[in-house]
């Protein structure tokens, strides 16, 4: 068994009927593989780098043409995986593509696993951890915002911005250790160490802060519609999703967990969620339902409170309220249809500050005016953050910045105690922030982390 | 087994060499130390001290693999000063002020003492070789000896040039000669070699020193041996003396930079950025108004003194002038004036783990030769060759220490994979797990090793076992003794500034109060009085620091997992894939034993390691 350097080989678009369809092959052989199966029709043309070639593919065997199409060849080391890559456009038919990748397999090129190109990009620096997950993040983008955002991460505007950090901290090291490293009457200790710790800390934190503009971004405004059983959440979230996915039922209590759906408004994604009502005294599976609902609120960006505007406030009408008491939210007024009980402007309906939208879900009037409403939150909460990148860190970034952001804390909290705080300590802390940013970027990795993050890729990608 | 005439040859008599000579002689084969000068032996050529931060920790280390270094340092111990205490637990490092010539002669009647030791003063000119195997030595006058295994500690004398004002003279010390011969074999055999700067200040006559005006340090109060063999330093002491260079001296060097051939391109030879000379101080940092000099003993028996801070390669009347602008030394007399020496140094990645290099068998490397500086790196150096000689004969695996065992482990890890772009002095800052790398705990770290290699008396391993064990028993009461809220505890939190405490604590958790130290956990009976002030400071030190300790080892640990992933010696860097040509070529030459060692070869990414990991794991 000879594991060699091997050349892999994928459908590089959707197995489907289509215009053309792109095979790619990337490693040693994907220039010898191709010119095994591929005749160029002008006699004598050669495979140049980057250079587009008419040919036939013909099965060597028995001299059978399969297709024909344009070849490119792109050398390594400046292609995207950094190995010789080549790009095979045929006709879209999947019948053909099956055939073309069947000949290649049998001649040495292995099926790619998921994310392969990518993986092997990132192996040979081509990419760094930050921008290979913003290609995933590119490829399913729904939005235009999501794409703008996956874009930046991919031009290094959010590695040259943890790169900063990173050297900032590098270079407060760099100070303590030539203290501790050097005879005393050579050098002073390091004064502003705990001063420049503490900028330091501060662009980290604005950096986690930023990162929930970014998945707004990136995974669209979590909404969740709460409210007492049988006020229309359902047919709000199917008017909204403009389908029948939730079952709407006369009877109390129908939706008994969340159901989620995405919607674009004004170009950014909402992640709607519809939850079960919740009611004063529950029996015990409609209580789990409850618990859910709350952890939903919990989590989310925006709150659609909804109430029956035909009818007066009760109890259970407040605990829906208390239940959403500190997240931004929007008052909905429903059933404008039946008729207008509530007073829209009421204190009993919480902050004043907050819109109130009287609609029918059923009939779809005022619809339009809570899409109005929630389209201008998305819009404010998207927009990007004062530290002036748009890209912003995924959740595991968020959480390798907040592992780092520890050992600083901790500094600053000696220092806060008015003790000195021994260089030797200082160094040691130090080091410990500077590992998970380099996790971040993927100086540091380890096996298992990188699985995860090439398992979402397509194959082919 | 072939013919020889000894089994270990040793070029060199300084502290590599003699390390080396030592524990070969030691583990009872037949040693030749040769050296150009047999009233050189030991020799200081530079300060008279011994130790320093990161430094203290090497001689540690080498006394207890049962180097000698750290018995000849307390043996002509004339000061002793614990550095770094304000700067964390484990950095502190011990420097002494030595009598030059009393180590000197500390070191020359140890090697004599063993009876298999030769020393032979001739010049060697020649290395013999059998194919890939190095078989002996020529001498000067032709005479060849065979040998089983040759450790190479030249120091600066590899075609050694000094280097004062327009004058240069090949020497391989200020008045010795230097060996050109060995030089030009050994660039001939295809070593990849350099040219590395060193040099050293200028000797003044005491009695023209007006020490008066200066700042006397006598050094510290208690003075602790390096060695476990030395039970106290009793003999006289001497204080350094502080001042500093003034405008005047300043102008003097700007005025005539050019005239120190650093400055006037005759020196090409890379100097250490960390040592600079005061010519590269004064032009580098234009700023600074003054440098500090320190006045240092050179014994008791001599007036002579050593000036830190005045290095420098100006022409003598040069010389003169700046010395003489320095407050306390207008009136002074330089006895050795200051010089430069540029030499040959063999890049240290050609060489393997065991410092035994990778194209011929039997041939060792030691020292300054590795491109390193600083008498307590060669003597770590010569002797973990000599260890490996001795093992090598034996024919049993190299001894090697890693990263987390010693600052040993470090440098020859350093060396052999990341190679020297200027001289390598020890940092602590060089060492990943520097709290587990303290003075306090060297025997602890490496004892029982060195009595496995029998290089430790059964007897010493058992006594220090049973200083350890004072330890590991103290550790347990504090855990178990409770400290009572009374009238004498909160005194004592009272004078300290402290506030008090208002109900019984575990006494080690008294102790990690910030203001509290060991010392008064012995005074309030809580402690043993008759525990080493080494001990204190260790139990002091495990106890405070226990969470940061703790986490250290943990991550040692997992260090250590890749350390243990071997890779092949055969291995064919050319069936990993995702790794460039360049890389490829790096390891090719490197040939690192673990992945952990691949992981430090310069340019190599955590990608490429991750590369590796998947050839090593589909085999």
């Amino acid at each position: 068994m000879k594991p060699a350097p091997d050349t892999i080989v994928a459908l590089a678009t959707p197995r489907d009927y289509s215009g053309i369809g792109v095979i790619r092959l990337s490693g040693p052989d994907a220039v010898s593989l191709l010119k095994a199966i591929f005749h160029p029709v002008r006699a004598g043309a050669d495979f140049a780098d980057r250079t587009a070639v008419y040919g036939r593919v013909v099965d060597p065997e028995n001299g059978k043409i399969l297709d024909d199409g344009i070849a490119v060849v792109m050398c390594g080391p400046r292609s995207y995986t950094g190995e010789d890559v080549v790009e095979l456009s045929l006709h879209g038919s999947p019948t053909i593509l099956d055939m073309v990748l069947r000949l290649l397999v049998s001649r040495g090129a292995r099926p790619a696993t998921r994310g392969e190109f990518t993986r092997r990009a990132f192996l040979s620096g081509r990419l760094d951890l930050i921008q290979a997950e913003a290609v995933a993040d590119l490829i399913e983008a729904l939005t235009p915002v999501a794409v703008d955002e996956a874009r930046g991460r991919l031009d290094r505007s959010l590695s040259s911005s943890i790169l900063e950090v990173s050297n900032s901290l590098k270079t407060i090291l760099a100070g303590v250790e030539a203290y501790i490293d050097f005879d005393e009457d050579e050098l002073e200790p390091p004064p502003e160490s705990v001063t420049l710790v503490g900028t330091a800390l501060e662009a980290m934190e604005a950096l986690i802060r930023a990162a929930d503009t970014g998945r707004i971004r990136r995974e669209g405004v979590k909404a969740t519609i709460i409210g007492k059983p049988n006020v229309g959440k359902s047919t709000l979230f199917n008017a909204l999703v403009q389908t029948d996915r939730a079952i709407v039922t006369p009877y109390p209590g129908t939706t008994r967990d969340s159901l989620d759906a995405l919607v674009v408004l004004d170009g950014l994604a909402f992640a709607l969620c519809d939850t079960a009502g919740i009611r004063e005294h529950p029996e015990p599976v409609e209580a789990e339902g409850i618990r859910r609902t709350l952890l939903k609120v919990a989590e989310s960006d925006i709150v659609i409170a909804v109430f029956d505007g035909s009818a007066p406030l009760d109890l259970e009408d407040s605990r829906v309220l208390e239940a959403c008491a500190s997240k931004p939210a929007v008052v909905v007024l429903n059933k404008s249809d039946i008729g207008t009980r509530l007073d829209r402007q009421s204190d009993a309906l919480g902050p004043q500050g907050r819109p109130r939208v009287s609609l029918s879900a059923k009939d779809g009037e005022g619809l339009d005016l809570l899409r109005e409403v929630l389209a201008e939150f998305g819009r404010q909460s998207g927009e990007i953050p004062a530290y002036g990148t748009s890209a912003a860190l995924t959740r595991r970034g968020v959480l390798l910045m907040e592992a780092a952001t520890v050992p600083l804390q901790r500094i600053l909290e000696v220092a806060a105690g008015g003790r000195t705080v021994e260089p030797e300590l200082l160094s040691l802390e130090l080091r410990r922030a500077l590992e998970p940013l380099e996790e971040i970027t993927g100086e540091r990795v380890d096996e298992g982390v990188l699985d995860r993050i090439f398992e979402r890729f397509c194959v082919g990608k | 087994m072939r013919w020889h005439d000894v089994d270990v040859i040793v070029v060199g008599a300084g502290h590599a060499g003699c390390e080396a000579a030592l524990v070969c002689a030691r583990t009872g084969l037949s040693v030749w130390m040769y050296t150009l000068n047999a009233d050189s032996i030991g020799l200081m050529p530079c300060n008279p001290s011994i130790g320093g931060l990161g430094k203290g920790h090497l001689v540690k280390e080498i006394d207890a693999l049962g180097g000698e270094m750290g018995r000849a340092a307390d043996a002509a111990c004339i000061q002793y000063k614990l550095l770094g205490t304000s700067k964390g637990p484990a950095v502190q490092g011990s420097r002494m002020q030595c009598d030059r010539l009393a180590y000197s002669l500390a070191m020359k009647s140890a090697v004599e003492r063993e009876s298999n030791l030769l020393i032979r003063q001739e010049m060697v000119t020649g290395l013999l070789l059998d194919g890939s195997r190095c078989v002996g030595i020529r001498e000067r006058s032709g005479y060849d000896v065979r040998s089983r295994a040759l450790i190479l500690a030249t120091g600066t004398f590899l075609d050694g040039v000094v280097h004062v004002g327009s004058v240069s003279y090949g020497a391989g010390r200020a008045g010795e000669f230097p060996a050109r011969e060995l030089a030009l074999q050994l660039r001939d055999l295809g070593f990849p070699w350099g040219r590395f700067k060193t040099g050293t200040p200028a000797r003044l006559k005491g009695s023209t020193v007006d020490f008066s005006v200066m700042k006397e340090d006598p050094g510290d109060e208690v003075m602790r041996p390096f060695s476990l063999r030395t039970a106290r330093i009793a003999g006289p002491r001497r204080s350094c003396f502080r001042t500093n260079t003034s405008r005047q001296t300043h102008e003097i060097v700007s005025r005539n930079l050019l005239r120190s051939p650093l400055y006037s391109g005759t020196i090409t030879g890379t100097p250490a950025r960390y040592c600079p000379s005061l010519e590269d101080k004064i032009a580098r940092f234009p700023q600074r108004e003054t440098h500090p000099v320190v006045v240092e003993p050179e014994g008791l028996h001599t007036s002579e003194v050593y000036l830190k801070g005045l290095g420098n390669s100006l022409p003598p009347e040069i010389q003169f002038d700046l010395i003489r602008s320095v407050p306390g030394l207008e009136e002074a007399e330089i006895v050795r004036p200051a010089y430069a020496i540029e030499y040959d140094f063999i890049r240290p990645t050609c060489l393997k783990v065991s410092l035994e290099t990778k194209a011929y068998e039997g041939l060792y490397f030691a020292g300054q030769i590795n491109g390193t500086s600083g008498y307590e790196e060669a003597a770590a150096q010569g002797l973990l060759a000599g260890i490996n000689a001795v093992m090598s004969i034996r024919g049993r695996d190299p001894f090697v220490l890693d990263r987390s065992e010693a600052y040993m482990g470090v440098m020859v890890d350093d060396l052999v994979t990341r190679g020297v772009e200027e001289p390598y002095r020890m940092f602590t800052s060089r060492a990943e797990y520097r709290l587990l790398l303290r003075e306090d705990n060297a025997a602890e770290r490496l004892l029982a090793k060195g009595r496995d290699l029998g290089l430790i008396p059964d007897v010493l391993a058992q006594e220090t076992q049973a200083r350890l064990q004072e330890v590991e028993s103290a550790l347990q009461t504090l855990d178990r003794t409770r400290i009572r809220h009374g009238e004498e505890v909160n005194e004592l939190l009272a004078s300290r500034g402290a506030s008090e405490i208002r109900e019984a604590m575990p006494a080690a958790k008294f102790l990690k109060r910030p203001e509290i130290s060991a010392k008064d956990l012995v005074n309030l009976g809580i402690l043993p009085k008759d525990l080493s002030p080494n001990a204190v400071r260790e139990i002091e030190i495990r106890v405070k620091y226990d969470g940061y300790i703790e986490r250290q080892k943990r991550e040692s640990e997992r260090f250590r997992k890749t350390e243990e992933v071997l890779i092949p010696k055969d291995l064919d860097y050319d069936s990993v894939q995702g790794l460039s040509r360049e890389l490829r070529e790096r390891l090719r030459s490197i040939s690192p034993r673990s992945l952990g060692q691949a992981s430090r070869v310069p340019g190599i990414t955590p990608a490429a390691i991750s590369a590796l990991m998947v050839r090593l794991r589909s085999k």
